[in-house]
């Protein structure tokens, strides 16, 4: 039976899409058969980050049960798989995401790892992304409007009988004003799983025509080498960077040429 | 080059005092202060006691167990015509339309929710409806509560019998 987290922040912004796609990818380099799940279902990201964003059956479509969650089953880079949210408002209207724990729960034995993206806030249809899992990690930024929503998530997700098991922040900048790890830890009552620092990489990774998940777009800058190190936790074994995939000086001129 | 710069911004910043944020000390005492307030004990020995923890927990007004028409447990001590309603409910439901996963009644003032679960009937009348998501959770917490109550009774028998032997 493979494990299903659901990664939570409460708040927006704080880079739970993004780690998500990251951390999926950390943990397929260990050699794990991992299942990426977009279950924001109104604002659906988690696809553009990993640059498949035209993928004609979606996770609305099995909601709706006009599909069967193995038909949105996709590749995804570095060797995730991946059940994409549909951008259809339409669709989004019209589904139920209370079916999404059965559905989850009818491909846990097929994968080492699921991991949810739920949407921001404590609304229904991020009830439904952590009901459908039995753990759930919350993604934090060292201040107080974003720890005081994580709060909140972490009661909702007691709530509901799922079990927090870590704290990650994310966007550490090392500033005096940032509420410190061991105060977050006190307030959440979790450990914290791991900090990564703010790193332009993150944004860089997905303002590319074909966006890749920073961890391998690159492997080796300070936030790619945190999030490895979270992955190396919850797989418990460790993981190589992959190499860095510079274009040669052809290719970087083709490229010139095309744009012009 | 990378990490050059990178130093040499971190020094000026120390050097020139650039980062002018502080701990935001009365908003990490302010969320200490909300956290207090919603802890909840789900500790009990008795299932009326324990519905009463989980009124708290869940943000709801009564919570009623019932069984074929018949009270189980209730948070309010009584539920005798709300478990007979409900059981009749559901089967006028399911005969008409199709077995319900759950009923919700919008009153004046309240929510009724009926939800039912392990041949068991939950009904929790709360100011505002839960998501099937949540009534679940709560259901389970009960079924869970309940079947430990009944095996800790079965392996009691079992002790008395032994001594008694």
């Amino acid at each position: 039976m493979g494990r299903i987290i659901t990664i939570v922040s409460g708040k927006g912004g704080v880079g739970k899409t993004s780690l998500t796609a990251n951390l999926g990818v950390a943990l397929a380099q260990a050699g794990l058969k991992i299942l990426l799940v977009d279950a924001d279902v109104a604002m659906a990201n988690l696809s553009l980050i990993l640059g498949m964003q035209s993928s004609p059956i979606t996770l609305h479509d099995v909601l709706l049960g006009e599909s069967t969650i193995n038909d949105a089953v996709y590749d995804g880079p570095g060797g995730v798989f991946f059940v994409p949210s549909g951008l259809s408002l339409e669709a989004y209207r019209r589904v139920d995401s209370e079916r999404l724990e059965s559905v989850i729960k009818s491909i846990q034995e097929k994968y080492d790892f699921i991991l949810i993206d739920a949407p921001a806030g404590i609304e229904k249809n991020v009830m439904a992304a952590i009901a459908a899992a039995e753990e759930t990690i919350i993604i934090t930024t060292p201040d107080s409007p974003s720890v005081a929503d994580a709060i909140k998530i972490k009661l909702v997700a007691q709530r509901l009988g799922v079990n927090p098991i870590g704290v990650i922040i994310n966007f550490v900048r090392n500033e005096k004003g940032e509420i410190k790890t061991q105060d977050i830890t006190k307030l959440l009552e979790l450990p914290v799983l791991g900090t990564i620092p703010e790193d332009l990489e993150i944004r860089r990774s997905f303002m590319q025509e074909n966006a890749l998940p920073m961890i391998l777009h690159k492997p080796s800058c300070p936030a790619s080498n945190a999030i490895r190190k979270i992955a190396e936790k919850l797989a418990g074994k460790n993981i190589e960077a992959g190499e860095e995939k510079k274009p040669g000086f052809f290719e970087k001129l083709f490229t010139r040429f095309k744009k012009k | 080059m990378n990490f050059f710069s990178k130093t040499i911004g971190r020094l000026a910043s120390i050097l020139l005092d650039l980062d002018d944020t502080q701990q935001p000390k009365e908003q990490i005492a302010a969320l200490n202060d909300f956290l207090t307030k919603c802890k909840f004990e789900i500790d009990a020995s008795n299932l009326d006691d324990f519905l009463g923890l989980l009124k708290k927990k869940h943000f709801v007004d009564s919570i009623t167990v019932s069984k074929a028409g018949e009270v189980i447990a209730s948070s309010e001590g009584n539920g005798v015509g709300e478990s007979f309603a409900s059981a009749a409910l559901i089967e006028f439901i399911g005969k008409q339309f199709a077995d319900p996963e759950t009923i919700l009644m919008k009153m004046p003032d309240f929510w009724f929710m009926i939800f039912p679960f392990n041949q068991n009937i939950y009904i929790v009348k709360a100011g505002t409806n839960l998501t099937t998501i949540e009534i679940r959770a709560l259901a389970r917490e009960i079924d869970a509560f309940l079947k430990k109550e009944r095996n800790s009774r079965i392996r009691n028998n079992g002790i008395m019998k032994k001594i008694q032997n």
